[in-house]
């Protein structure tokens, strides 16, 4: 009898000792599912060259998100180059340690990045990151979404991009630029009348609406070919639209056939079909992440107010009822919402709303705030404000916290939308 | 008594294993992860078509011909009420002026459409559409036959003045009759 009971104890002893770690590797560092809580983080100086503007880089992605908070610089007990060693970030009731080394040679620069859990000392990520000197930024935002993904679960978006258009003189010209404001690039279009323009779902090519020699085309960027072409062009004024998922056709507006209506275009056949047939205004279609339906703005009802409808033109269904001017409509990334420009108390606001209409929420408060568009985990929104002055990019957390201009004081900026990778 | 301390033995065991407790100090294995050396993908793809050189490279389309206006004839502007196309009464007769002129010498006509910039960007493109359209359509039911007339659209983007008052904006609402040169017959 008790022979068998040591046994079964030395074999459930046994059973123990080769599965320690029920639950252990799953570890949730951060919930961002239940907010309010923040994890102290401390991003230490990188070692070698340019190896602080990486580590800035890093906190400045992280800090937008708002799930971290990081410790005065000037309490930190070890310095760059020491060993972690625990004793040295529990008394600060530092949770998270970011350290890294930076190496140059030639024009490639290579940077080694830790990422430490203080309470059980533990190493959660250790990863080298190479790539040629002009792309320091890009390999910070790599190394900031490693991060953010080994404590949240979710993917980081650093290294997204912002289309948008910049005033020029009399001209407007289209650029891009990385999602916290750097590097905006000009990309050699320039026209009299530019609208926003528009990514694939890959961000691998841009359309938009262009006026030049008072006709309004559609034309795409191809990133690949660095190559602009007129995609479509008729009588009446044809506005750009969303892409579909896959980039093979888009959504547009059109009044060629007497009023503006949303249509889609089928690149490749060179076929548009006709959604809507009203005689009033439709306009501004986006499509939503999984192509069936399009949110728009219709006036048939006698102001301008959110709509969707599906890809084929049937099942019409009126979103916003609140508010007398409702434009500019776009989907977040997850489908559960549609974001919109709506006038409130004599200014354009940003509100977010169900498809069903229903949870209608106010995001802004100051000056007038347009082009609302989601960055792609859904946590972030950039947008047009004149709230200083003269119009500039700006973005924001989706619940309307920590706005911020993205487009420098001097330029006029607008029509920003966020890639989707 | 026996079975107590089995399950105290068995009890420690499990306490034991269940936590890679690290003492301070040891040596952490921080050899970092050399497999994810970066590859390419679209995103860097980007940024490396985005290098300056790359970008003065860029192939821009052609764009239509501008079209040749007669500056020597004017015709005033036509206005409209605050998110309307409608035509207003008073524009009714300043647009009789311009039909009798068009029909009479058989000229060309481009009507642009503008808006005050209180609306956003794309729904007063449109608006401005429906508001050369009116003009067209009442220049047609006048007698001015469809191919001569032309219109265009400018929402806010080319206002002709920019104070944010009611006079302003009032004056941004408006269809703009551009007459065309000789070079277009």
């Amino acid at each position: 009898m008790s022979a068998k009971i040591l046994q079964k104890t030395a074999f459930f002893a046994l059973f123990l000792m080769f599965f320690p770690a029920f639950g252990a590797e799953a570890k949730v560092y951060i919930d961002i599912t239940s907010p309010g809580r923040q994890m102290l983080i401390a991003i230490e100086e990188f070692e070698g060259p340019d190896g602080a503007e990486i580590s800035d880089v890093i906190r400045d992605d992280l800090g937008f998100t708002g799930f971290f908070v990081f410790p005065d610089k000037d309490a930190f007990i070890e310095k760059p180059g020491q060993p972690f060693d625990r004793s040295n970030w529990a008394p600060l009731g530092v949770e998270a340690v970011v350290k890294g080394k930076v190496k140059t040679e030639d024009e490639k620069i290579t940077a080694s990045v830790y990422l430490y859990e203080v309470n059980e000392s533990r190493v959660i990520l250790g990863k080298e990151y190479r790539s040629k000197k002009e792309f320091i930024r890009t390999m910070a935002h790599a190394a900031a979404n490693d991060i953010y993904r080994e404590l949240t679960g979710e993917e980081g978006v650093f290294r997204s991009k912002i289309g948008f258009v910049l005033k020029e003189g009399d001209s407007q010209r289209l650029c891009i630029m990385d999602w916290d404001g750097h590097n905006i690039k000009k990309l050699g279009i320039k026209s009299s009348s530019l609208l926003s323009p528009h990514w694939s779902d890959d961000a691998s090519k841009l359309i938009y609406s262009s006026e030049r020699g008072r006709r309004w085309g559609i034309y795409r960027l191809d990133f690949g070919s660095m190559e602009e072409e007129l995609l479509y062009e008729d009588t009446g004024t044809s506005i750009a639209g969303d892409f579909f998922p896959g980039g093979e056709e888009f959504a547009f507006s059109s009044s060629k056939a007497g009023s503006p209506d949303i249509h889609v275009y089928n690149i490749a056949k060179r076929k548009s079909i006709r959604l809507t047939r009203d005689m009033g205004i439709e306009v501004s279609p986006s499509v939503s992440p999984d192509g069936n339906t399009i949110a728009y703005i219709s006036d048939s009802g006698g102001t301008p107010q959110v709509y969707t409808i599906d890809k084929f033109g049937y099942n019409r269904k009126r979103v916003t009822y609140d508010g007398a001017y409702n434009t500019s409509p776009s989907w977040s990334p997850k489908g559960s919402l549609i974001i919109y420009s709506g006038r409130h108390e004599g200014k354009n606001q940003i509100f977010t709303i169900r498809p069903d209409g229903t949870d209608r929420r106010l995001l802004t408060d100051k000056g007038n705030n347009e082009d609302p568009s989601f960055s792609p985990n859904g946590r972030f929104v950039s947008f047009t404000s004149d709230r200083d002055g003269k119009k500039g990019v700006y973005i924001m957390r989706s619940d309307g916290e920590g706005v911020r201009r993205i487009t420098p004081k001097d330029t006029e900026a607008s029509a920003p939308r966020w890639s989707q990778k | 008594m026996r079975k107590l301390l089995i399950l105290l033995v068995v009890l420690l065991m499990a306490a034991g294993c269940s936590k890679k407790a690290v003492k301070t100090g040891t040596k952490l294995d921080t050899s970092p992860d050399k497999t994810a050396a970066k590859t390419v993908d679209s995103s860097e793809l980007i940024d490396e078509k985005l290098s300056d050189k790359n970008l003065s490279k860029v192939k821009s389309a052609e764009s239509a011909g501008a079209l040749l206006e007669n500056k020597d004839v004017i015709f005033s502007d036509v206005f409209f009420d605050y998110d309307s196309y409608d035509l207003r009464s008073d524009s009714v007769s300043a647009l009789a002026s311009l039909s009798n002129w068009l029909v009479k010498t058989k000229s060309r006509v481009v009507i642009e459409g503008h808006c005050d910039e209180r609306g956003t960007n794309e729904y007063n493109l449109a608006l401005s559409d429906k508001r050369a359209a009116a003009v067209q359509q009442y220049l047609i039911s006048s007698g001015v036959p469809l191919w001569r007339l032309q219109t265009v659209s400018y929402g806010e983007e080319k206002p002709q003045c920019f104070e944010k008052s009611e006079k302003c904006w009032s004056l941004n609402r408006r269809a703009h009759p551009v007459i065309l040169g000789d070079n277009n017959k």
